[in-house]
């Protein structure tokens, strides 16, 4: 399955925002924001979830709990399977430092569609 | 008081040795990449002059990613400190095709991806050569858009939640 990081390659874009990304919401993980879709007319990153190495993981949001239908959350996860916080929150603050995380480039490795537009899918 | 006169000179990247890289392992290939990088970076210097003339306090950070699906991603983000709006990228995108590498430059949205100007995807031979007069071109003409990198850095409408 393909889910699309809106906007750019940059480091900064494949990594999690501090505060924003490592909280989550109902029905929603912390973690990358990723979509099934993609806006008319904007660029996104096409990342095939199964090239994912763990320990990170797309974890689709549970509508039923008030997530939203197509979002996606990439999130390093524990030996249970839960979202590792402490993990999460170390990539986030390499965000803005100039360095690219590993779990960073994990994701960079795992685009299979690069620069894709939408309305192109 | 007399103003002063500025000759400045646009980068030249280098063609010389070039043909040591033709026959070159992934070692090399990855010194390669990083002189493609610090090639457009140099174009993109003058860029980052001209909209720093348009626009007071910006931030501008270079970078490079590479990944499985592409050989490089040069790129200049420009961004307004403290600001929820979305910083704009300047970069160029290598990436292999079924014949040669296929080179693609823009300038778009860091999260939004908004579309601020793009110039036509390019395929070429995967011959060093030609990547490098490519990515010297392609920059030299990212450089014709600081006006519409201003505007975009004012638009209130590409604000980030």
């Amino acid at each position: 399955m393909i889910v699309y990081v809106w906007g750019n390659l940059t480091s900064d874009n494949f990594t999690p925002r501090p505060g924003k990304d490592t909280t989550g919401g109902p029905g929603q993980q912390p973690g990358l924001s990723a979509q099934a879709s993609i806006p008319a007319g904007r660029k996104a990153q096409g990342i095939d979830v199964g090239k994912l190495r763990l320990p990170l993981k797309a974890i689709p949001d549970d509508t039923a709990q008030g997530g939203a239908h197509g979002h996606f959350a990439i999130a390093p996860i524990d030996e249970k399977g839960d979202v590792d916080i402490q993990q999460l929150e170390a990539w986030a603050n390499t965000r803005g430092t100039g360095r690219t995380h590993e779990f960073t480039q994990i994701l960079l490795d795992a685009v299979v569609e690069p620069n894709v537009r939408g309305n192109a899918t | 008081m007399s103003a002063a006169v500025v000759q400045s000179y646009p980068p030249v990247l280098r063609f010389v040795d070039l043909e040591r890289l033709e026959v070159c392992g992934p070692g090399d290939r990855d010194e390669f990449w990083a002189d493609i990088h610090q090639g457009i970076q140099q174009q993109l210097t003058r860029l980052e002059a001209e909209v720093r003339r348009k626009v007071d306090r910006i931030r501008v950070d270079e970078g490079r990613t590479s990944g499985g699906n592409f050989f490089l991603f040069s790129y200049r983000t420009f961004s307004i400190p403290d600001s929820d709006l979305d910083p704009v990228v300047v970069g160029i995108t290598f990436t292999p095709a079924s014949e040669g590498v296929t080179v693609e430059a823009d300038i778009s949205g860091e999260q939004m991806g908004d579309l601020v100007a793009s110039l036509p995807t390019i395929t070429v031979a995967d011959s060093p050569k030609e990547l490098l007069e490519t990515a010297s071109a392609l920059a030299r003409k990212l450089c014709q858009s600081a006006s519409a990198i201003a505007t975009a850095l004012k638009d209130r409408a590409r604000r980030v939640g």
